[in-house]
């Protein structure tokens, strides 16, 4: 089909002659730097602006809880043992005591770290904002009131609707899950075999 | 090592330490003024045929490194341009220029006045044809490309391209038949 444009073909020819031959190296070379620095700009921008936000979540979530704690630190893993206690990775840094005196080995960390609504005591290595999110919690538990022992956690709640306690249980299947509320509990029928040199603080 | 390049702007020389730099400089210098002939014809105006170069030749210069070997230049300005060219016809901010100062370069004592005509009939005739059809008119009868080549240039397929080059064609010879066979020529092939 080509072969039949001669006319149209010499026309391009000839009219393309009109089009100059500018020099445009250096307008090249200067666009080309000029879209090099607007990428380079935008990137670093959209970088700034990410790290901004993160920073302004972070600031903002520690000022909306109510009892802000105290920055939470990141507790190194102490060395293994057979006790499966949890250790969450954003639980604040506590003094030890002879009630989490196994250390915890668990690494579990599936759980959105909420933020802390106040450092725990008893050396628990878990934060009352955790439990009050475990499945089957029933009221908020009042974090001066934490007691743990391997993977137990004894707490009151913190408008208590009776004289009972909420006591939670860490599976590292299940993560930490309310296990049952009431004043006394009784380690055999936890299934817990009482050791006297290590005896769980709730058990009566 | 420093390369001297003498750059095509106004004699001056450029130095670069370079290689690849100079290799893209001695590139722009021989072949930019093929580039800008088919941008002339894809924009029917010298000033913004300058900016489509320009623009083509600032994309292959970033992509330098990855282009690598010097052969690669060429097509890919080419390649850049005809989609820049595209690019800005669906922009619809961009508003095309009219030709109109072509007529004053065809003197009335000019020894092809047949061909001047010719020129100004397809530099009138291409500004009354969509950007995609003069790119596919300028690809197949000006660079001579097949219609593969063409679909690859402009990214498209091949029926695009028979079908937006048997449209141009119908327009031309409705707006300019001169430059097109005859009708009983063409039936008589």
């Amino acid at each position: 089909m080509t072969g039949d444009f001669d006319r149209l073909r010499g026309a391009m020819s000839d009219l393309a002659e009109h089009g100059g031959s500018p020099d445009v190296y250096e307008r090249a070379l200067h666009t080309s730097h000029r879209r090099h620095r607007r990428t380079m700009l935008a990137t670093t921008g959209g970088v700034a602006a990410a790290v901004l936000v993160a920073v302004g979540a972070g600031v903002a979530l520690g000022r909306g809880s109510p009892h802000a704690a105290p920055p939470a630190t990141v507790q190194p893993l102490p060395s293994p043992t057979t006790s499966p206690t949890p250790s969450l990775s954003r639980s604040p840094t506590v003094t030890p005591s002879s009630m989490s005196s196994s250390p915890s080995t668990s690494s579990r960390t599936s759980r959105p770290p909420a933020p802390h609504r106040s450092a725990p005591t008893g050396g628990c290595t878990v934060s009352a904002t955790t439990l009050d999110h475990a499945p089957g919690a029933r009221h908020p538990v009042d974090p001066q009131t934490l007691r743990c022992w391997h993977n137990w956690v004894i707490a009151a709640p913190l408008n208590p609707p009776g004289d009972g306690s909420y006591l939670f249980r860490y599976t590292a299947k299940g993560g930490w899950r309310f296990y049952a509320e009431g004043s006394a509990f009784t380690c055999t029928d936890l299934g817990i075999q009482v050791d006297p040199k290590d005896p769980p603080p709730f058990c009566g | 090592m420093a390369v001297d390049v003498a750059a095509a702007s106004g004699g001056r020389a450029l130095r670069t330490d370079d290689p690849v730099e100079a290799r893209f400089c001695e590139f722009v210098r021989a072949r930019s003024w093929v580039l800008q002939r088919a941008a002339f014809l894809l924009t029917g105006d010298r000033y913004l045929a300058e900016d489509l170069v320009q623009e083509a030749l600032a994309r292959t210069h970033r992509s330098l490194r990855r282009l690598g070997d010097e052969g690669h230049y060429e097509a890919y300005a080419r390649t850049a341009l005809y989609h820049l060219h595209v690019r800005r016809w669906r922009r619809s901010r961009f508003a095309e220029s009219l030709p109109g100062e072509l007529a004053d370069l065809a003197g009335p004592d000019s020894d092809h006045a047949g061909r001047s005509d010719l020129k100004i009939s397809l530099h009138q005739a291409l500004a009354r044809l969509t950007p995609r059809q003069r790119a596919v008119l300028v690809l197949r009868f000006f660079e001579d490309r097949s219609e593969a080549e063409a679909a690859d240039m402009l990214n498209c397929s091949i029926g695009t391209i028979k079908s937006q080059t048997s449209k141009a064609l119908a327009r031309l010879r409705v707006i300019a038949p001169s430059l097109l066979p005859d009708d009983h020529q063409e039936a008589a092939r």
